[in-house]
């Protein structure tokens, strides 16, 4: 299968272990990922936040270029997908903006939780598993940006997803069940009002700690960034240490399927995997 | 007598209409958007009374709450709301002409933070992750907060030191002319 890659800014940059998990992942599976030529950014959480017109053409433009190539495209970043796939909405429904950029939906936006679900490559993918994540209690971690807004994004159930369940299931992984799937982390409010954001985010954190998660696992990079990055900071409120690492699906795919480079993911995150995994013999 | 639903904003800030109109005007104070909503706690207007001063034209209050730069756009509210109501998308339309009439409100940050992003996307095409860092401590005056943090990213090699220039830079250049940042 060959799709056209959006990596976007942030797994060109801060969320590269997302980057080189996903696109690992997806040759595993013999999906050829080609980077979208050219491509800019898609105005991520802050364009629909001041400016209409940069809300949808930021992103209307590069799903013109993916469109001239004549392949789905594939953006793993909750973020960027949302926005492409919300400007194509938009283009249906807004004459002005179709004429500056003639998008004509023949071509699909996926995420790349919906690219790995596929059964075909969920069944090749349970069937390459070398190291089933056997022993390993996981939370999984979707946020609001895989399921909201429904009427843009149609997931299954936008209260309780299964996707990720249901391939970490085919990682060999013990999936738990718990509350706090779909609520918000804060993101957007990260460098602005770092306060609310740390009591939002403290509440997932104690709640994957109630379940006795060993890790919660994500596929966004806002996420991941905001709970990853600010155990600290919650460590110094509390006076209580807060060690819960927050690992993309993509790189427990890295350790299930044997991958060697899984390990060098890892010091990129604050809190690492590292010490859990071995201790259950999985890196 | 005045009917209330033709109230025009005093201001600057126009009320919703049209479509925006039409959508929010269905609300029947049901209340399940604040109910849900994860930072209700911290707000001084809930989502339910915005939707409602939204429907009344009475937008200069959302205008000067907290409340407005306080919404996490999650969309909780809109998944939930029996009416497909959308907080964000009624805060989008004024949170806009907020920003392109350059009016003072509360948590100023918080726009001042979404302006500095496009400023870096409209310079470099893609997100230089350190300079929208840097020009967003300038402007705040912030230059502390998050300092061990934003060191510790940097050893890790999260943050890159030279901005990338794709070549679609002219053409998001030219997007950004028919924007209110130009
Ligand atoms: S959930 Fe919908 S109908 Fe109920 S108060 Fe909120 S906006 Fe109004
Ligand atoms: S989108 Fe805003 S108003 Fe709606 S639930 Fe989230 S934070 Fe609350």
């Amino acid at each position: 299968m060959e799709l056209s890659y959006y990596p976007g800014c942030t797994l060109t940059g801060s969320a590269q272990e997302l980057n080189e998990s996903f696109t690992n992942a997806a040759s595993a599976l013999g999906i050829t990922l080609k980077e979208l030529p050219d491509w800019t950014c898609c105005g991520a959480s802050s364009a629909h936040m001041v400016d209409a017109y940069l809300e949808s053409a930021l992103p209307a433009r590069d799903l013109l270029l993916a469109e001239e190539l004549a392949r789905d495209v594939v953006a793993p970043c909750a973020a960027c997908h949302l926005r492409l796939k919300a400007a194509a909405h938009r283009i249906g429904e807004d004459e002005a903006l179709r004429r500056d950029f003639p998008f004509k939906g023949e071509i699909k936006v996926l995420s790349g939780l919906e690219l790995f679900h596929r059964d075909e490559l969920r069944a090749a993918l349970k069937s390459k598993v070398v190291k089933p994540l056997e022993g390993l209690r996981v939370v999984p971690y979707y946020g609001c940006l895989a399921v909201r807004p429904p009427e843009i994004l149609q997931p299954a159930d936008p209260e309780n997803p299964m996707e990720m369940d249901r391939l970490l299931e085919a990682l060999g992984a013990e999936v738990l069940d718990w509350p706090y799937k779909t609520d918000c982390c804060g993101g957007s409010l990260a460098l602005t009002r770092t306060d609310l954001v740390l009591k939002l985010s403290r509440k997932l954190l104690d709640m994957a700690l109630m379940v006795d998660a060993d890790v919660m696992v994500t596929f966004c990079p806002m996420c991941q960034a905001n709970l990853d990055t600010r155990q600290e900071d919650i460590s110094r409120e509390t006076g209580h240490a807060y060690q819960i690492p927050i690992v993309y699906l993509t790189e427990l795919m890295g350790v299930a399927l044997g991958n060697p480079q899984a390990r060098s993911w890892f010091g990129k995150h604050l809190v690492s995997p590292e010490r859990i995994l071995a201790s259950k013999g999985l890196i | 007598m005045e009917q209330s639903n033709m109230r025009a904003s005093s201001g600057k800030v126009t009320a919703p209409a049209g479509e925006l109109a039409s959508v929010i005007n269905g609300c029947y104070q049901c209340g399940k958007c604040s109910a849900g909503c994860p930072v209700a706690s911290e707000m001084d207007l809930l989502p339910h009374q915005m939707v409602r001063l939204g429907v009344l034209g009475d937008v200069e209050r959302i205008v000067s709450s907290q409340s407005i730069w306080l919404c996490l756009t999650c969309h909780t509210c809109g998944a939930r709301c029996p009416n497909g109501i959308d907080v964000p998308a009624l805060l989008d339309h004024i949170r806009h002409q907020v920003v392109a009439g350059k009016i003072e409100t509360q948590q100023p940050q918080v726009p001042a933070f979404h302006t500095t992003f496009m400023q870096n996307v409209r310079r470099f095409g893609r997100v230089h992750e350190l300079s929208l860092v840097g020009m967003y401590k300038m402007k705040t005056k912030t230059w502390f907060a998050d300092m061990k943090l934003g060191l510790e990213m940097f050893r890790k090699g999260k943050m890159h030191i030279m901005p990338k220039f794709p070549f679609g830079n002219n053409a998001v250049k030219e997007i950004f002319k028919k924007s209110s940042l130009k």
